[in-house]
């Protein structure tokens, strides 16, 4: 009797298979291939690359600009303007409310009682403006939070 | 060069720099043992042919991944045997391979062998029997590498176990097979 692996491997040609069907085989583009692909994506990164180098050098950005009629000019400063300083006098006295003092100063210079409202608590600033001579007796600016105040009497 | 078909390699090198031809001829060459590999797996031969169709799909979308000098064959049917595991596991469905005999076989019709000749129609027949009541195991590693002739590596590629596993795994389904055949012996 033939051994048994024999037997099996004799066995083989006699298995029915089913039939085998001809594949058809729809193929993707291949990621990998060497289509048109690839060498586009390294032309076009070539092109950049060269794009930027140009533009990184003075006399070409300036000749491609007058190339491609762009009328743009590039100066080079080696040290950039310092802004104008601030001007010194008070905010209330550069907008012309008066000159600048204590709410007790300008009390003592007035005529009349200035009112504070209690609740906001006592002015940040205060600036008295005095009337031309002949004139009524004067009038007062405070900024208690950038509020003015009105005399006690409501300004009447 | 010409009317001589190209190597796998030459073939692959191609396929590899975008020849849809090249792999067409792969596909070709492939498409019956992977289609088998899919049957032994799946059981069915309509899923056997979605299997095959895809995995070589798949293949060729891994064909960079391929290493040069490397087997093609069971590189190929690695891929399409997980396709087909990979379909009977979503179908939830468990795999029956039933084998059965060619009608009008004659051992002289395919491998004129002494051992072809020498087994005779009824002992084949029962043979294939006694094949088929094995676990789905030995039945399917028995199949893959005694009727569809794959080697080691490849059938380890088609059931997804290592070489060594396949070796232990077809022993002792011959030792069972053996002892089935011995205690009804064919002649």
């Amino acid at each position: 009797m033939p051994d048994l692996e024999d037997q099996l491997t004799a066995l083989a040609g006699a298995i029915e298979w089913p039939t085998t069907p001809r594949l058809r085989v729809s193929l993707p583009a291949r990621r990998g291939g060497l289509g048109w692909g690839r060498p586009l994506a390294y032309a076009a990164a070539a092109a950049v690359l060269i794009v930027a180098v140009l533009l990184a050098y003075t006399p070409t950005r300036d000749a491609i600009a007058a190339w491609v009629n762009l009328h743009l000019t590039i100066n080079r400063v080696q040290q950039v303007p310092t802004p104008s300083p601030r001007p010194s006098a008070a905010l209330g006295e550069r907008l012309g409310l008066g000159t600048r003092t204590t709410l007790n100063q300008a009390q003592a210079r007035l005529a009349w009682q200035v009112g504070v409202p209690s609740m906001l608590g006592g002015p940040d600033e205060v600036y008295l403006q005095q009337p031309p001579t002949g004139f009524g007796p004067g009038h007062r600016s405070t900024r208690p939070g950038r509020r003015d105040l009105l005399p006690e009497d409501g300004g009447q | 060069m010409e009317g001589r078909p190209a190597d796998d390699s030459d073939l692959i090198a191609r396929a590899q720099r975008g020849d849809s031809a090249a792999y067409e001829e792969i596909v070709h060459r492939y498409q019956q043992i992977a289609f088998r590999t899919a049957y032994v797996v799946t059981g069915s031969a309509a899923d056997a042919e979605d299997a095959a169709q895809e995995g070589f799909v798949k293949a060729y979308r891994a064909l960079d991944r391929f290493r040069a000098g490397a087997e093609l064959r069971p590189w190929l049917l690695r891929i399409v045997a997980n396709e087909a595991r990979n379909r009977l596991r979503s179908a939830g469905r468990r795999q029956r391979l039933e084998l059965r005999l060619t009608e009008g076989f004659r051992p002289g019709d395919a491998a004129p062998s002494p051992e072809a000749v020498a087994v005779a129609s009824d002992e084949r027949r029962r043979l294939l029997e006694m094949v088929n009541a094995l676990s789905q195991e030995d039945r399917l590693v028995i199949a893959s590498r005694y009727f569809l002739e794959l080697s080691g590596e490849e059938t380890a590629a088609a059931l997804g176990i290592p070489e060594g596993t396949v070796k232990s795994r077809l022993s002792r389904a011959l030792a069972r097979l053996r002892a089935q055949v011995e205690e009804a012996p064919l002649a």
